[in-house]
């Protein structure tokens, strides 16, 4: 359904959002290979 | 701070609410208490398999978007080694909306084979486009197998390989979904323009006659421990050599995480921590470097890993990372490094807490801990951090025997 946030790799403070356009933001928990 | 109260139905649905009336929109977010550490070892890439499968129709609805459409919803959803998790933000008024959806596909998917089909190539196609055919695509899927040898997080979330997507069968779905995507393996949370009264009523109303399913008791094995340093060469059609060094560390909800990841913030948050400053900017050894931990419900890695610059060896690069790592296990770090980090990592939090549907993930995870409220005291645990703590964890985890290397080469260096 092409759902998906990318996040290979990323750190905590980093999440590639499609639905905020793209912006570096924090999350509490660690979005390390969130597929 | 995110203000919620809870509940639970008597199916075993755990609920929180957390009220914000400055706002118009109420979200929901729903977390399954599952992920790819639950897949047995033939059959990986099931979690996020169903992560799709979820948006092809439930029993009573055929299609899951348009009707979230119609009311001006959005939605989308993540796997990860440990957890699926959806949400989908609505108009206030109409969040009932998100219900009506959300506790039919939890009472039942359609499992119609057309779906899985489609759902099947879709995820077949993810796994070639991001894992086989993107440079660097495959580090993890070889990283993981070197640093785990026994516990699940061996094989990434987007599964081991190919063929267990391909081989996936209807009634490998249907067991899946009873087994994981009961009431009682949820957390629903609803947050924004609601009140914990509307929300226990419309609770009861649309998930209360979903059934519970068996319990699910977890036992995953541990992982031992690492007794020597391993190393892998690969080689791969890459524009530049990379580095990967990971060190088995505790899990998200350890004491330690929080000295651990401010000790990763020190060595490569930002253009003034160690690693930039010495390796990047003085030594100019690497294009780029980053430190920064898997933060997973069991024990996690600490990775390091950087892009080296054209004609530097990778042992060499090693060596160099070896020297900032063992200097800070050494000297810990002064007084300035640690408030810098903590005055980061606290602004992150503060800017994280600003989006509804951030509050809602976070409440959500943090439920899952066993203790929601640990979303309210993360500020205050690391403010608690001191020098000594992190000095005491990068002894432990920063030794070569826990040490998995991985020298990722340029094939036009070997050329």
């Amino acid at each position: 359904m092409g759902k998906k946030i990318s996040g290979i790799g990323f750190t905590r403070y980093e999440i590639i959002n499609e639905l905020q356009g793209q912006v570096a933001k924090p999350v509490f928990f660690v979005n390390f290979d969130l597929i | 701070m995110i203000p919620f109260q809870s509940f639970t139905l008597d199916n075993g649905l755990r609920i929180f609410v957390h009220e914000d009336h400055t706002v118009q929109i109420a979200v929901m977010n729903i977390l399954y208490d599952v992920g790819s550490r639950d897949e047995q070892p033939d059959k990986t890439g099931f979690a996020h398999l169903f992560e799709h499968l979820m948006f092809g129709g439930s029993v009573n609805i055929p299609n899951y978007d348009e009707p979230l459409q119609m009311v001006g919803g959005e939605n989308n959803a993540f796997t990860s080694t440990d957890i699926t998790n959806y949400y989908l933000t609505v108009p206030a008024s109409n969040i009932e909306t998100g219900f009506w959806l959300e506790s039919d596909r939890m009472l039942s998917l359609s499992f119609d084979p057309h779906v899985l089909e489609v759902q099947r190539k879709v995820v077949i196609e993810e796994f070639k486009q991001r894992y086989l055919n993107q440079p660097y695509g495959d580090v993890w899927l070889k990283l993981r197998p070197l640093a785990y040898r026994v516990h699940p997080y061996q094989w990434a979330t987007i599964g081991k390989e190919i063929s267990h997507i391909e081989n996936a069968s209807l009634d490998d779905v249907r067991e899946f979904f009873f087994q994981h995507y009961r009431p009682n393996n949820a957390i629903l949370v609803v947050a924004g323009n609601v009140t914990v009264e509307q929300i226990k009523k419309l609770s009861e109303k649309w998930f209360g006659p979903v059934p519970e399913g068996k319990k699910i008791r977890r036992q995953l094995p541990s992982e031992p421990k690492q007794k020597e340093k391993r190393t892998l060469l690969v080689e791969a059609d890459v524009p530049a050599s990379a580095l990967y060094k990971t060190y088995h560390m505790g899990g998200r909800f350890h004491p330690d995480f929080y000295a651990t990841d401010l000790l990763n913030d020190v060595l490569s948050r930002g253009q003034s921590s160690r690693l930039y400053q010495q390796l990047v900017k003085e030594h100019e050894i690497f294009n780029s470097i980053s430190s920064f931990a898997t933060g997973t419900i069991d024990p996690g890695l600490l990775v390091v890993s950087g892009r080296v610059k054209d004609g530097i060896a990778l042992e060499d690069a090693e060596a160099e990372v070896d020297l900032v790592l063992q200097k800070i296990v050494r000297e810990s770090t002064t007084k300035e490094e640690l408030e810098k980090v903590k005055n980061q990592a606290e602004a992150s939090l503060e800017f994280g807490e600003v989006e509804v549907i951030n509050r809602a993930m976070n409440l959500a995870f943090a439920a899952l801990s066993g203790n929601a409220e640990v979303v309210n005291t993360e500020s205050e645990q690391i403010r608690n951090v001191t020098g000594e703590n992190m000095q005491r964890v990068a002894e432990e985890v920063l030794r070569e025997e826990n040490a998995s290397v991985m020298y990722y080469q340029t094939k036009k260096k070997s050329a």
